[in-house]
């Protein structure tokens, strides 16, 4: 019976092994992943809030809301001082874009368009 | 009567900056207020709040857009046409169902339960609608038909609203009322704590003002169909749904305010 339970803790080592392996691995990824997100988004944020001082707020709304996505990503997956950076500078040039482009219901776009032309 | 506004030298709409000023609020008293009573951490209502927004965005555009593809097919100037489609016209539809799908996209995204997250997120819906109303009347939309009893508005420098003429002041009392939604869901929030109830009940009391409001409104470019407009059939078709969520809404549940291991930092 000894000799039979011997071989089996021999092995319980080679299966643990590979698993914290692959763990440490995957927390590795996601840490480059979410790190490249985030600073994917703060740099979305800041084109975001210049393109709103440079009259193209259509451009910045979208580069906005594509950095929102991925600062909420990041923020998700690893927070980080980068990642709350560009959550924050992403809703920011959003907003000041938003200012510009939304319109009620019954505006057909007079308003919106007046502001982006001045 | 205040289309535009100046911030640091620049002109800004009236209009998008309050209703981005009643989503900052909003936003603030789901996070920060009605959190507490579900099972959502407080980031998790501002992200999904997040969510949300692109979702109405995108939504009520991409309706817009799509419902007039002929318009754009037809134009010279494609790109030109398109930019006036995206600085105006926003699909109520497209927004809802956007909305509703940003968020449920969250809750799919990182498992969060989504209940929670829209029960989080309703009561403050007619906040920001009534906050919103300012900025109609700011801008000169959503005006009243002629009128010349107490509180009459006339507008002097409207782009939309005819000008010189005594308007009922539907801005201010829909305004009014959606600010009284909100107490009253405040207030009953604890009793349907952890059911869909509120849903319905916004849903109903909502639905009952617009009805009666729309006959008091002026703007012309709504559709009237067998004596009522657009908006009040969807007012009927809402009235419907929520009588239904408000009836069927299950008792209260393991998500009420008694459970406090799961309250936020």
């Amino acid at each position: 019976m000894e000799e039979d339970k011997k071989p089996e803790e021999n092995k319980e080592p080679e299966v643990v092994e590979p698993k914290v392996e692959e763990k440490q691995a995957e927390v590795v990824n996601n840490g480059n992943e979410s790190n490249g997100m985030a600073i994917a988004s703060l740099i979305l944020g800041i084109i975001s809030i210049l393109f709103n001082f440079i009259g193209y707020s259509w451009i910045g709304l979208i580069l906005g809301i594509v950095g929102i996505i991925l600062g909420v990503n990041a923020k998700k997956k690893n927070p980080s001082s980068m990642a709350s950076a560009g959550l924050v500078l992403s809703i920011i040039g959003t907003a000041l874009c938003a200012v510009v482009f939304i319109a009620c219901v019954a505006c057909v776009g007079i308003i919106g368009l007046g502001a982006s032309l001045a | 009567m205040l289309p535009y506004i100046n911030i640091f030298g620049r002109q800004i709409a009236t209009y998008g900056f309050i209703i981005v000023l009643g989503i900052i609020i909003g936003t603030m008293i789901a996070v920060f207020y009605f959190s507490k009573f579900n099972k959502v951490k407080r980031d998790d209502v501002f992200y999904s709040i997040l969510y949300g927004i692109i979702g109405i965005v995108v939504g009520a555009k991409l309706l817009y857009i799509l419902t007039n593809i002929p318009l754009l097919v037809q134009s010279e100037n494609i790109l030109d046409t398109l930019l006036q489609m995206l600085s105006g016209g926003f699909v109520f539809y497209g927004g809802l169902i956007g909305g509703i799908l940003g968020i449920f996209i969250y809750a799919k995204q990182f498992k969060i339960e989504f209940k929670s997250l829209l029960l989080t997120i309703v009561p403050v819906i007619p906040l920001v609608h009534a906050i919103g109303r300012i900025g109609c009347l700011c801008a000169g939309c959503c005006y009243g038909m002629e009128y010349h009893g107490f509180g009459a508005i006339t507008f002097h420098n409207s782009l939309i609203a005819p000008n010189e003429i005594p308007l009922f002041p539907t801005q201010i009392l829909e305004s009014i009322c959606n600010l009284l939604i909100f107490v009253i869901l405040t207030i009953t929030y604890k009793k349907y704590i952890g059911t869909y109830k509120t849903v319905g009940l916004y849903c109903m009391l909502y639905s009952i003002i617009r009805f009666i409001l729309e006959f008091f409104r002026g703007d012309l470019i709504r559709g009237i169909y067998l004596g009522i407009s657009t908006s009040q059939w969807i007012s009927i078709a809402l009235l419907i749904l929520g009588f239904v969520i408000f009836i069927k809404g299950e008792k209260n549940n393991e998500n009420g305010v008694r459970n406090k291991s799961v309250r936020n930092r």
